[in-house]
């Protein structure tokens, strides 16, 4: 009995981090469990000046906005492209489509879809373990402690370019 | 002085309970060190100091080897460099944990081979293609060598394994924590902060758990680093104006007083030095956040300068009266 209560110190401090360790994973898996975001979403990579043209939303409509003061072609290192993407929530998967696909859609442009949710990149924490890095370049669909890493098309951070939430009923949409 | 009149004294304090079986033991064993015994014990320190420093300068002479020749070296010859001289100097020291006079150099090379095991095993994932900076390759690290410094520590209860078990402990939790989050959105400083927090509570409660044990010299390097800790993540998790979390900012001078008397009960000095230095840190903090403007920075430097002062006296009466008296 002595001997356990001499150990009761050492259970303690090492049940803290296996607590916050615990609390940790059930902060993040559980939330999963309950919360089912419903709003597809269309972005929009290869976005620059280097090229004729951007896509944008007018009247919940994407259209094609021609860019007039473009660089010049120099100081255009890559040859990106604007390119669009369809989002689907459900299934988590990312599907290019063209520009007549995307004009069938009528979007919100919001920030927060009608639902709650936001399209956010991931934080830049680093800490003197060295660890992690940044995931900044990441995108993530988020509503208050909920947080799901979405699988964009994007090169870097500024290459992702929201475009809108693809509306309830509309066509495509579940 | 007559021996049987003092042992007669000594038997009439013994009776009234003025002294104690520790007190008269320790006064035996005291009387029992010689000067030469105390020059062997100084010089002892020197030597285990120097077999440590020793140990430091052979890891960062792998490390710039290694970093100075990274495009000339082999990778066969940068894992033997690494992995496997953490590997060889582990042997070398369970090959010298067998004599007896040898134990001190044993426990330099296990030091050694612990420095350069994290190079080791990241220089290898680094080869095999694996993204060495992610939180995931981290945590395998961390997981492998605190893994193997433990069982050490179970099977020979070494210093150095526990010491090494606790910083790789540490990284592991790190390690794991930020790879459960995942680069999720969240307030990314403020988990560092609760992180170091709990870091804090462990390394001092630990502390604290080997208070009576024959690990009892490493307490104060716990408390002294978990507190440490605590305080800093608890400080900055207050914030500064206008961004501040006024339940932290309230909550601190709780938490600083409470590490001061604990000093006291625990006759821990380290809870009583950064107790009453966190306590400066906040009343300065405070008053630059809150009236500086107000009443102005000169009224604003009295009142902190007088505070200062107080807590100055108080953290030297309290050393005074319970912790150097008991020490």
């Amino acid at each position: 009995m002595s001997e356990n209560k001499k150990n009761v110190p050492l259970i303690v401090a090492l049940s803290i981090p296996v607590l916050m360790i615990v609390l940790i994973t059930l902060s993040i898996y559980v939330p999963a469990l309950f919360v089912k975001p419903q709003f597809d979403f269309i972005y929009g990579t290869g976005h620059n000046y280097c090229r004729d043209y951007r896509y944008a939303v007018q009247n919940e409509r994407i259209i094609q906005l021609e860019i007039k003061d473009k660089n010049e072609k120099n100081s255009c290192p890559n040859n990106w492209t604007p390119r669009l993407f369809y989002y689907d929530v459900q299934n988590k998967t990312s599907q290019e489509i063209t520009f007549k696909e995307a004009k069938k859609y009528r979007l919100d442009s919001r920030y927060k879809s009608p639902d709650g949710f936001e399209i956010v990149s991931g934080d830049r924490s680093f800490d003197i373990f060295f660890i992690g890095g940044s995931s900044y370049g990441d995108k993530f669909l988020k509503k208050g402690a909920y947080a799901r890493r979405l699988d964009v098309k994007s090169r870097y951070y500024y290459d992702f370019i929201f475009l809108g939430w693809v509306k309830e009923g509309d066509h495509g949409q579940k | 002085m007559d021996k049987n009149n003092i042992i007669k004294n000594l038997e009439n304090l013994i009776k009234e309970g003025s002294l104690t079986k520790e007190e008269l033991l320790e006064v035996y064993h005291r009387s029992l060190r010689t000067d030469k015994q105390e020059i062997l014990s100084k010089q002892s320190r020197i030597s285990n100091i120097l077999y440590y420093i020793g140990g430091a300068i052979v890891f960062l002479g792998i490390c710039i080897f290694v970093g100075t020749n990274w495009s000339n070296l082999s990778d066969l010859t940068k894992i033997l460099a690494t992995l496997g001289s953490s590997v060889m100097m582990y042997g070398a020291g369970a090959l010298l944990a067998r004599y007896e006079n040898l134990q001190k150099v044993c426990s330099a090379f296990y030091f050694i081979s612990g420095l350069i095991a994290p190079l080791g095993i990241l220089v290898t994932m680094d080869i095999a293609g694996i993204d060495t900076s992610s939180a995931g390759s981290h945590t395998v690290t961390a997981a492998i060598i605190f893994a193997v410094q433990l069982i050490s520590y179970y099977i020979d209860r070494r210093q150095v394994f526990f010491v090494f078990s606790v910083i790789f402990g540490t990284w592991l939790f790190f390690g794991l924590t930020t790879y459960l989050v995942g680069g999720r959105p969240f307030h990314d400083w403020d988990f560092i902060k609760y992180r170091w927090l709990a870091a804090g509570l462990t390394h001092m409660i630990l502390g604290y758990s080997l208070a009576d044990t024959n690990r009892k010299d490493l307490t104060r390097y716990l408390y002294g680093f978990g507190v440490v800790e605590f305080l800093t993540a608890a400080l900055c998790l207050g914030g500064w104006s206008p961004h501040q979390s006024l339940i932290w900012e309230l909550i601190f001078p709780g938490l600083t007083f409470g590490i001061i008397f604990l000093s006291v009960y625990l006759k821990a000095r380290s809870f009583l030095v950064f107790g009453s230095l966190y306590l400066m840190i906040y009343i300065l903090k405070i008053t630059n956040e809150y009236f500086a403007s107000g009443f102005g920075w000169a009224l604003s430097l009295i009142v902190v300068g007088f505070a200062l002062i107080g807590i100055g006296y108080f953290a030297f009466y309290l050393n005074k009266k319970y912790i150097s008296q008991h020490k």
